[in-house]
């Protein structure tokens, strides 16, 4: 089960998912499913606005597998000019 | 992880001439406005007069009618939209903000915003057409400031905006888009055991890009659908996918090419006029060019936001930061989106603070949509921070520099989002500042010294790259990354530094959306980290093809054969250059020797800048003048030297505009009352001293020569260091900004 952490900017999307806890996932494609189904419009705003970092790394490919006590780290992401 | 203790580089930190320099600097290059296309019309936009305003009907019957005109659209001819949330390069958008924002529907938003757009033969045509359009307006009363706009009782911009991230759901719409809330630890009963606070009101104005090329472009639609752009601006891709979005077209039915771009900052980050063009287009069938002149620049195109920043810093006896309780408000201008989020990371990132809280704001108005400029966010509640953290050392004694070391991030501390910093190099930095002369330099009467740190993450993220082998061994490099910064020769180094080759043997150029894969926009200082990352990739596959090709020839293992000074070599065998082996490609099976590489690297490493500066502050006009000006940066590797120290030096000269110079300034009607350069006053070089630049490099390991990016992160310190200056300068401290000399003088009038 991967815990999943949710930043400030991300609950003022989605307050319900405070309390989002532990996910079964084997990597961040079926993690965002799984938010989906809880948390409905989830799934496209991750696609759209999400950022993820996996045990304090930066996870750019979503296929990555996610172990037992994987901590995900969900942000929005952050434009520069 | 790459070894960098002694980069056996021969191209890479060397400073060729930029392969576009003559072309821009004999007037050959074409920019946005510069390009025609045959047959093609010119087109006019009708902008509402109004900040505020219901449209109630447009009659464009008498526009149609003038002979030369031939088209006419308005916001009905845009598709029906559903708000929809679209990534952006590296970060997102509403796609129906974004469309509502090129063209009105229902209702004027700013003073300048789009309502009417027509296509003639001529501009002059085009301008008499645009008089002839009757728009029955609603004004409605209209909101400017931030507070203003916060206020229970302001006018409403948007029915259905309600704020996100308030503990209870509003059940009444208002300006206020977003509030959230970093926090960590006991912020009240650290600041109460602090030994110095620093606490106050700090503003700055909205301020524009002022890039000089005005936003420009050129469509043409045919029968078919089938559709070109031709555009300035820092993604040709985000330009494509925009459009095809907002107007419910197939992306792979447009096609834009790049023209050369004179200046972003990231206000090119987005469309205003390609939408519209294509629509004029597509009445017509024939190519259209619209062009905004500089006033429209200035009234419709994004400022970065103005902001409000309250905040209280505490530190112990020995200049240890113990707490920082932040309170900001941006605004977005017409629709939601002022970077808030990257204010709030930016805000305390370069110390290390255990307990502090931030909270955000997001607030709209009757502006011009906001948009990127220079690491988005960051420069104004730095500045509100770094100009405390100027109290505090003045407070307990200490010198700035040694409070900010005392307190500066390392790597592996908790960054502001929680994961972990990356290779920062700030105490780097402040230890190169402390040793520069300047810093110890004697100051003339009059004058103050300020200092002020500042942090961008930087970013990577996707793009593609080809290198191909002409016949003749010579070398072009292709990336889908507008030049806005230099990067086609950093491009060519780093291809040609893999290679082997000189420079000169090596020629990038950047493709149309249809000539090279998807690429994000030249933004958040990605590309030389990036897309240099995808040039590497695609050079070093191509090594490998000279090496089998060579080990071909000669008939033996490939993994006999090296690659060395633009030649394969082995033993018992002269070495067979790579003119040599391209003349024999049409003797091999793989026959034309190329390579592509897509990457989406997110090991970027931020950015770290501490500048000083000296200002004097004339004691009749007030004006305040920069009497010396020093940059130091982390820039990982510098690729090409000249370049990063170019970056620097601009974000450090628009960073002292905004802080001496710059702000829109509104009249009661609520109508922008500097829309010119002859107004809106951005320093020139004859205004500043030489920018000294110091460049630290303290490589990024996870990119083949260590680069990070360096454009952003020189925005960031100059609003606190000049304002730190003019403070100690003045003998008060100065909280708002422009520091004009009006305000200025009203700060030492009432320190009396």
């Amino acid at each position: 089960m991967a815990r999943v952490l949710l930043t400030p900017a991300v609950l003022a999307e989605f307050p319900g998912a405070a309390e989002t806890g532990a996910v079964e996932a084997v990597n961040l494609f079926q993690l965002v499913r799984e938010l989906d189904a809880r948390f409905p419009c989830m799934g496209p705003w991750c696609d759209a606005r999400a950022a993820f970092a996996v045990d304090g790394v930066s996870a750019p490919d979503w296929s990555q597998r996610l172990g037992p006590d994987s901590e995900v780290l969900i942000i929005t992401r952050i434009a520069g000019g | 992880m790459n070894d960098m203790s002694a980069p056996p580089y021969k191209v890479v930190g060397t400073r060729p001439v930029r392969p576009d320099g003559v072309d821009k600097v004999t007037g050959k290059a074409v920019f946005g406005p510069d390009f025609a296309a045959s047959g093609m019309l010119h087109g006019a936009v009708l902008r509402s007069p109004h900040p505020h305003a219901r449209i109630r009907a447009i009659d464009t019957s008498k526009a149609a009618a003038l002979p030369g005109v031939r088209a006419v659209v308005t916001g009905a001819d845009f598709p029906t939209l559903e708000s929809l949330t679209m990534a952006l390069g590296e970060s997102s958008g509403d796609v129906l903000d974004i469309a509502r924002n090129c063209m009105a529907l229902d209702k004027a938003l700013y003073e300048g915003h789009a309502v009417a757009a027509v296509a003639a033969t001529s501009t002059l045509i085009a301008r008499e057409a645009l008089q002839l359009i009757a728009v029955d307006y609603e004004v409605l009363p209209h909101v400017i400031g931030i507070e203003e706009a916060m206020a229970a009782d302001a006018p409403v911009l948007h029915d259905t905006l309600f704020t996100k991230g308030l503990d209870a759901t509003p059940d009444k719409p208002s300006n206020v888009a977003t509030r959230f809330v970093m926090a960590n630890g006991d912020v009240e009963s650290a600041l109460a055991g602090a030994a110095a606070v620093a606490s106050g009101r700090f503003t700055t104005a909205p301020v524009h890009q002022g890039y000089i090329e005005p936003h420009a472009c050129v469509a043409s639609v045919n029968a078919d659908g089938q559709t070109q752009i031709w555009a300035s601006s820092q993604g040709a891709f985000m330009i494509r996918s925009l459009t095809a979005t907002i107007l419910g077209m197939p992306i792979s039915d447009i096609r834009v090419t790049p023209l050369e771009i004179g200046g972003g900052f990231g206000g090119k980050t987005t469309v205003y006029l390609e939408p519209v063009a294509v629509l004029l287009s597509r009445k017509c069938g024939l190519p259209v060019r619209l062009v905004m002149t500089r006033d429209e620049v200035f009234r419709a195109s994004g400022p970065a936001p103005g902001s409000v920043v309250d905040l209280r810093i505490g530190a112990d006896k020995d200049g240890k930061l113990v707490a920082a309780d932040i309170e900001f408000r941006n605004s977005a201008g017409a629709f939601p989106g002022s970077s808030v989020h990257a204010t709030a990371m930016c805000s305390l990132a370069c110390y290390r603070i255990a307990n502090f809280r931030v909270t955000g704001w997001d607030v709209v108005s009757n502006m011009p949509s906001s948009a990127a400029y220079r690491a988005p966010g960051a420069p104004p509640v730095v500045f509100a921070v770094e100009s405390a953290l100027d109290e505090i050392a003045m407070q307990l004694g200490l010198d700035p520099i040694d409070l900010r070391l005392r307190n500066a991030v390392r790597p592996g501390d908790p960054g502001p989002m929680g994961m972990p910093h990356g290779p920062v190099a700030l105490v780097e930095c402040l230890e190169a500042a402390k040793a520069h002369p300047h810093w110890t330099a004697p100051l003339a009467p009059r004058h103050g010294r300020g200092v002020a740190a500042g942090f961008w993450p930087n970013y990577g993220g996707q793009s593609t790259a080809t290198v191909s082998v002409a016949e003749d061994g010579t070398i072009t490099v292709v990336t889908g990354s507008p030049d806005i910064g230099g990067s086609r020769a950093s491009m060519a180094m780093m291809a040609a530094e893999v290679l082997g080759l000189p420079y000169e043997a090596v020629r990038c150029i950047v493709a149309d959306t249809a000539s090279i894969g998807f690429s994000m926009v030249t933004g958040g200082s990605r590309t030389t980290f990036a897309t240099g990352k995808a040039v590497v990739e695609a050079s070093e596959a191509v090594v490998a093809t000279l090496r089998a090709r060579a080990a071909a020839i000669w008939g033996i293992e490939d993994d006999a054969v090296t690659w060395q000074g633009g030649a394969a070599q082995a033993a018992g065998q002269e070495p067979l250059t790579i003119k040599a082996i391209a003349a024999k490609a049409g003797q091999s099976a793989g026959g034309t020797i190329a390579a592509e590489a897509t990457v989406n690297p997110l090991d970027y490493a931020a950015g770290l800048a501490v500048h000083i500066c000296d200002t004097e502050v004339d004691p009749e006009t007030r004006q305040v003048r920069v009497a010396r000006y020093t940059a130091v940066q982390d820039v990982g590797r510098a690729i090409h030297p000249s370049y990063v120290e170019g970056q620097m030096q601009g974000g450090a000269v628009q960073g002292i505009g905004w802080a001496l110079n710059e702000g829109y300034v509104h009249d009661a009607g609520g109508r922008v009352a500097n829309a010119g350069f002859l107004d809106y006053r951005m320093p020139v070089a004859s205004d500043l001293p030489m920018i000294d630049t110091v460049m630290i490099e303290v490589p990024n390991p996870a990119h083949p020569f260590g680069v990070k990016g360096v454009g952003e992160a020189p925005i960031v310190p100059p609003l606190g260091a000049v304002a730190n200056a003019v403070s100690r300068a003045a003998g008060v401290r100065l909280r708002d900004l422009p520091m004009s000399p009006d305000r200025v003088h009203a700060a030492i009038a009432a320190k009396g």
